[in-house]
C-alpha cells in the first residue's frame, strides 16, 4: 500500500491514498459535498458542476481533482454557494410539477438539493419545447424530467459495458444572451449544454439490467412496470442478497400492501440497490415476485413427507437454497443415510478439490472486487454476460477505470462483449473451438507462468517450433549522383538519402497452442503491448471448465496458474449458492437404487418452493438465511414476504428429533473446518459504508493444502460434427437463471434454441419458428429465437424451464451436437 | 386565487379561459388554468392569448405527462422583455 497523504478539508485533518479524488475522500470522511452527476466507481462527467470546492484558493471540481499532500480545501464559500444555487435554479427551469405522481418523489435528488439549498426564487426562464416520452425495453424515459446529468450514460459505459445510452442533440429555444453576462459561469455552461441535450437509446446494445433506472436522480428513467404504482415513502425496504446468481449482490426488496382490499397481504413492488457500491443484474432487479403462494399447512402432506424422507435412498436438490438449508440436508443425510445429489455443486466441489491440490489453497484467491481493481483481466470458459453479468461488469469496469486490458476466451462470438475497451488495443476476443479450454490455460501458463512444474513446462514446450517469416524493413540508402551546373559546366556530387523497403527472412518461435485456440502470432504481440504498466492481474474461470470432460486436468492447471503466475483466480459458482452447498454437503456422484425425494427438482416426492410439488416450501424471498457468494463471503438475506406453511426446519425437527425454532439458528453451526465462522445470523451486517468498505456477513477462511502436481495431460478434445449439424451450448437467455426467474411476471418467457442472425439464415428459419431439436437420441419440440447479441455458428439452448427437458440434450459438458428441423 | 380545469375542452379552451378571466376574477386576482398539452401548440397559443388580452402570465409550465398549467394575474404586464432587442446566444 502506498503512503497516505495528509490534507485538510473544512478544517478537519484527513488522510487519503494517492490518486483518490477529493469527492471520494470527503465522502469517506463524512464531509458532505453536493454532486448530482458523480457515480462512485465510474469516471467523473463534470455535468452538474455542483461539487465545486476551493482548494488552496483555487476553484476545482471535487469529482475529478486528485488529493495532494498538504492541500487545504473548503467545500463551501459564498462564491461557491452562489454558483450552486444558480445551478439548482437552472435544473428547476421548466421541470414539470408532477412530484405528486412522479416515481422518484421522496427520493429525488432534484427535490432534495432544491430544498437543501433553500431555493425560494427562480431567476431564469426559457420557453419549453415538446419532448415526447419513450418506452425503452424495461424502462420509460421522460425527457421533460431529465436533467441530463449523464449518470445513466456513465453507468452503462463504465460499469455495465453495454454502451446503450448516449447524450444526443435536441431542438431548443436558445438561451437569452443576457443570462451569459448576468449568471454565474458554471451555471451558464451547464445550462447551455442541458438546453441542447437529451438521452438517446440503442436497443440492440441494451442488456436489460435496469442500472440506469437505479442511478437516475430524478424520475426521467423509471421502470416501465413500476411506474405510477407507488410513492417511494409508502414502501418498506428489506435488505437482502440477490437470490438468482452467485454475486449475491446487496439489494432491497420494497414492499407494501397488495391493494386496498388485500391490505393484510404484502407484495414486493420493486427491487432497488445502492448503486454507488453494488450493481444488480436484470434478474435481481426485475425477477422478484417468485414467492410460493401455496402456504397452507397441510398436515397430511407434511406426514407424507416424513414417510418419504424415511424411505428415501436419494435426495435431489439444486443450489438455489440457503447455507442453513444445505446444512439441514446434510444433517438429514447423516441421520437417514440417503445420497445427496446436486449435479452443479458436485462438479464445483470436485473442481475445487482438484484446484486445491495444485494451488495449495482450499479456495481460489480473488473476489469480484479484485477484478474491479485489476488492470489486466482474462476470462476463460464463461458466457460472461449471461452466466454472471456482475463478472462482466467488473471486467468492463477494470478496463475503463484502471486503463486496463482484457482477454476474453470463449467459443460464442459476442458483439456486446466486444464493445468493451478498444478491440485490438486494450481488449481482444479469442473465439476458440468448443472444449479447447485446456489449450487456453497452457497459453496463459506459457505467457505468464514462472517456475512451472516440469511436466507442464515440457508439455508447453512441445508445442513450440522455430518458424521463418518474411518481414519488410525500411532501410536508408545514400545515393550519389553527378549533377552538372548549367552555368559553369562544373560537375558536382549530390548525395541523397532514400528510404527503401526490403524483404527479409527472420526466424521466430511459434507455439502451436495459438493455432489450437484459433489465434495468430499477432495475439502474442498484442498481449505484450497490452501488458505495459500492468500490475494487477485477475483470471475469471467459467462453468465450461467445471463441466468439461477433462475438468480434473483443467482444475489442476487453474491451480497452477494461481500458484505460478501473478493472476488472482476467480472461479464462478454456477448457481447462487453453489459454493456454499459444495462446502457444506457430502455430495454423491451416483444415485442409490430406491425411492427418491427432492427439493425443487423432480422425484417421487417433491418439496417445492415453486408451488408445484407434494409439500410446499418457502421461496428465497420468503426466507431468512445466508448464501456463500462468489467472493467467498457469507452474506445474509431477509424474508420480504411471510410464509405460513411448513419449511425445511419443521421437517428436520421431526426427522432429527430436534427442537430448533428458526432455520437461522443453523447459521452459527455451519462447518468451521470448511472456513465458516460461528456467528449468529442476527449479528451479521449487510451494508456498505461511505468509504466503500463492505460490511456484509463475513469472509470464509481459506486453508493451506498439500501440493500434488499429478497433472494428467489430456488428449486434445475435439467436438466433431457433420455439415448439417450444429454445436449447441447450455446457457440461459439474458437475465434468466432458473425456474424462479422464469416465474416472475416481468421475465421474458422465451425458451428454446437461441441463434445468431447468420445462423438463423443458415437454418432457413424465422424468429419464433417451431422446431424439432435432436440430440443424444432425443427429440424436443421447441422454438427458435434470434439473439442479435451473439454472432457466429454456435447456438445456445435454455434450461431454466422445469418442464422442457432440454437439460437431457447434454451430457456433463455444456457443449453438444444437435440437428434442427422445422416443425 | 381561483383554479379552473379546462382539460375537458381539449384544444378549444382559449375562449373559455378568457371568459373566465373576465367574469370570474377580480382585478389583481390570480387564476390557475389546467389544459391538455395535445400537440404542444396550445403552449404558445395560450401565452399569446393572455398577452393579447393584456393580462400578466406569471408561469406556464408542464404539470404532468399530459397536462399543462398556466398562472395568470388579472392585471396588465409590468414590463415586457423584448426578445428581438436581445442578442440570442447560439
Amino acid at each position: 500500500m502506498s503512503e497516505l497523504i495528509n490534507l485538510v478539508i473544512d478544517g478537519k485533518n484527513v488522510q487519503a491514498q494517492e490518486g483518490q479524488t477529493l469527492l471520494n475522500v470527503s465522502r469517506a470522511n463524512d464531509i458532505f459535498v453536493p454532486a448530482l452527476c458523480y457515480l462512485t466507481r465510474c469516471s467523473p462527467t463534470l455535468a452538474c458542476r455542483l461539487c465545486l470546492v476551493e482548494s488552496d484558493g483555487k476553484q476545482v471540481y471535487a469529482c475529478n481533482a486528485k488529493v495532494k499532500e498538504g492541500m487545504n480545501v473548503s467545500t463551501s464559500t459564498p462564491k461557491i454557494e452562489t454558483e450552486r444555487r444558480s445551478i439548482m435554479e437552472v435544473y428547476d427551469v421548466n421541470h414539470p410539477l408532477q412530484c405528486g405522481v412522479c416515481d422518484q418523489s421522496g427520493e429525488c435528488e432534484l427535490q432534495n438539493y432544491s430544498l437543501y439549498m433553500k431555493l425560494d426564487k427562480q431567476h431564469y426562464a426559457i420557453p419549453d419545447v415538446a419532448r415526447p416520452t419513450s418506452h425503452w425495453g424495461v424502462m420509460n424515459y421522460d425527457p421533460g424530467l431529465c436533467i441530463v446529468c449523464e449518470k445513466c450514460v456513465t453507468v452503462c459505459k463504465d460499469m455495465i459495458g453495454s454502451n446503450a445510452l448516449s447524450t444526443v442533440k435536441r431542438g431548443s429555444v436558445p438561451i437569452l444572451s443576457s443570462f451569459k453576462e448576468s449568471m454565474p459561469k458554471d451555471a451558464y455552461s451547464m445550462w447551455n449544454k442541458l438546453n441542447k441535450s437529451i438521452i438517446g437509446f440503442n436497443e440492440d446494445a441494451c442488456t436489460d439490467c435496469g442500472e440506469c433506472i437505479s442511478v437516475c436522480p430524478v424520475g426521467a428513467l423509471v421502470s416501465h412496470d413500476f411506474q405510477y404504482k407507488s410513492n417511494s415513502w409508502e414502501l418498506t425496504r428489506i435488505p437482502a442478497s440477490n437470490p438468482h446468481s452467485s454475486d449475491c449482490s446487496l439489494m432491497y426488496y420494497e414492499t407494501k400492501a397488495a391493494s386496498m382490499d388485500k391490505h393484510r397481504e404484502q407484495k414486493i413492488y420493486r427491487v432497488t440497490n445502492d448503486h454507488h457500491y453494488a450493481t444488480l443484474n436484470g434478474a435481481a432487479r426485475f425477477a422478484y415476485d417468485f414467492e410460493n403462494k401455496n402456504q397452507d399447512k397441510i398436515k397430511v402432506a407434511f406426514e407424507d413427507a416424513i414417510t418419504a424422507f424415511k424411505k428415501a435412498k436419494n435426495l435431489y436438490f439444486n443450489s438455489f437454497i440457503t447455507n442453513e438449508e444445505a446444512l439441514i440436508l446434510q444433517k438429514l443425510k447423516e441421520k437417514l443415510g440417503f445420497n445427496l445429489l446436486n449435479k452443479d455443486a458436485y462438479a464445483f466441489q470436485q473442481f475445487l478439490k482438484n484446484f486445491s491440490s495444485t494451488s495449495g489453497a482450499s479456495l481460489y484467491n480473488a473476489s469480484l472486487q479484485d477484478v474491479h481493481e485489476s488492470n489486466f483481466v482474462i476470462s476463460v470458459g464463461s458466457f460472461l454476460k449471461h452466466d454472471l453479468p456482475h463478472a462482466r461488469y467488473a471486467l468492463n469496469n477494470s478496463v475503463i477505470m484502471n486503463k486496463g486490458a482484457s482477454l476474453y476466451f470463449h467459443p460464442i462470438n459476442d458483439p456486446i462483449m466486444e464493445s468493451i475497451g478498444k478491440k485490438g488495443k486494450t481488449t481482444q476476443f479469442i473465439y476458440h473451438d468448443a472444449l479447447q479450454e485446456e489449450m487456453v490455460l497452457y497459453y496463459i501458463l506459457d505467457t505468464f507462468g514462472k517456475d512451472l512444474p516440469k511436466e507442464i513446462q515440457e508439455h508447453i514446450d512441445s508445442f513450440k517450433e522455430t518458424r521463418v517469416r518474411t518481414i519488410e524493413e525500411t532501410v536508408k540508402e545514400t545515393v550519389v549522383s553527378i549533377k552538372v551546373d548549367e552555368a559553369t559546366g562544373e560537375e558536382k556530387e549530390v548525395k541523397k538519402v532514400l528510404s527503401k523497403k526490403v524483404s527479409k527472412e527472420e526466424e521466430y518461435e511459434h507455439s502451436k497452442i495459438l493455432d489450437a485456440i484459433n489465434a495468430s502470432q499477432d495475439l502474442s504481440e498484442q498481449v505484450q503491448s497490452m501488458l505495459a504498466k500492468k500490475d494487477k492481474f485477475s483470471l475469471i474461470i467459467g462453468e465450461d471448465l467445471i463441466l468439461h470432460p477433462q475438468a480434473k486436468t483443467l482444475a489442476k492447471l487453474v491451480g497452477v496458474i494461481q500458484r505460478c503466475t501473478a493472476f488472482k483466480v476467480l472461479i464462478i459458482p454456477s448457481s447462487t449458492n453453489t459454493l456454499g452447498v459444495s462446502l457444506i454437503c457430502d455430495l454423491s456422484k451416483e444415485e442409490q437404487e430406491g425411492k427418491s425425494v427432492s427439493y425443487n427438482e423432480k422425484s417421487d416426492f417433491e418439496l417445492s418452493s415453486l408451488g408445484d410439488g407434494n409439500l410446499d416450501m418457502p421461496a428465497l424471498n420468503q426466507q431468512e438465511g445466508t448464501f456463500t457468494n462468489i467472493d467467498k463471503r457469507v452474506v445474509p438475506t431477509n424474508a420480504a414476504l411471510d410464509f405460513t406453511g411448513y419449511n425445511l426446519n419443521d421437517l428436520a425437527n421431526v426427522l432429527l428429533e430436534d427442537d430448533v425454532e428458526h432455520t437461522i439458528e443453523y447459521t452459527k453451526k455451519l462447518p468451521i473446518n470448511k472456513g465458516f465462522l460461528s456467528i449468529d445470523f442476527d449479528a451479521m451486517n449487510n451494508y456498505f459504508s461511505n468509504d466503500r468498505s463492505e460490511h456484509r456477513g463475513y469472509v470464509l477462511n481459506s486453508y493451506e493444502r498439500e501440493i500434488q502436481d499429478d497433472i494428467l495431460i489430456s488428449k486434445n478434445n475435439v467436438l466433431s460434427k457433420k455439415e448439417e449439424e450444429l454445436i449447441i451450448y447450455r446457457a440461459n437467455p439474458m437475465n434468466q437463471f432458473n425456474e424462479f426467474t422464469a416465474k416472475a411476471h416481468e421475465s421474458k418467457k422465451e425458451s428454446g434454441l437461441f441463434v445468431s442472425t447468420a445462423q438463423l439464415k443458415k437454418l432457413a428459419l424465422e424468429h419464433e419458428d417451431k422446431i424439432f431439436l435432436y440430440a443424444k437420441d432425443l427429440c424436443i419440440e421447441t422454438n427458435v429465437y434470434l439473439d442479435k447479441q451473439i454472432a457466429g455458428d454456435i447456438a445456445y439452448v435454455s434450461t431454466f424451464e422445469k418442464n422442457l427437458n432440454t437439460k437431457a440434450l447434454f451430457d456433463a459438458s455444456r457443449y453438444a451436437i444437435a440437428l434442427v428441423k422445422k416443425a | 386565487m381561483k383554479r379552473f380545469d379546462l382539460r375537458p375542452l381539449k384544444e378549444d379552451f382559449y375562449e373559455k379561459m378568457l371568459e373566465l378571466m373576465q367574469k370570474e376574477l377580480q382585478e389583481n386576482e390570480v387564476a390557475i388554468f389546467m389544459f391538455e398539452i395535445g400537440d404542444f401548440t396550445p403552449i404558445q397559443k395560450s401565452a399569446d392569448a393572455i398577452k393579447e388580452a393584456n393580462y400578466t402570465l406569471m408561469n406556464s409550465i408542464k404539470f404532468n405527462e399530459v397536462d399543462w398549467t398556466l398562472v395568470v394575474k388579472k392585471t396588465a404586464p409590468e414590463e415586457e422583455i423584448e426578445e428581438s432587442e436581445d442578442k440570442i446566444d447560439e
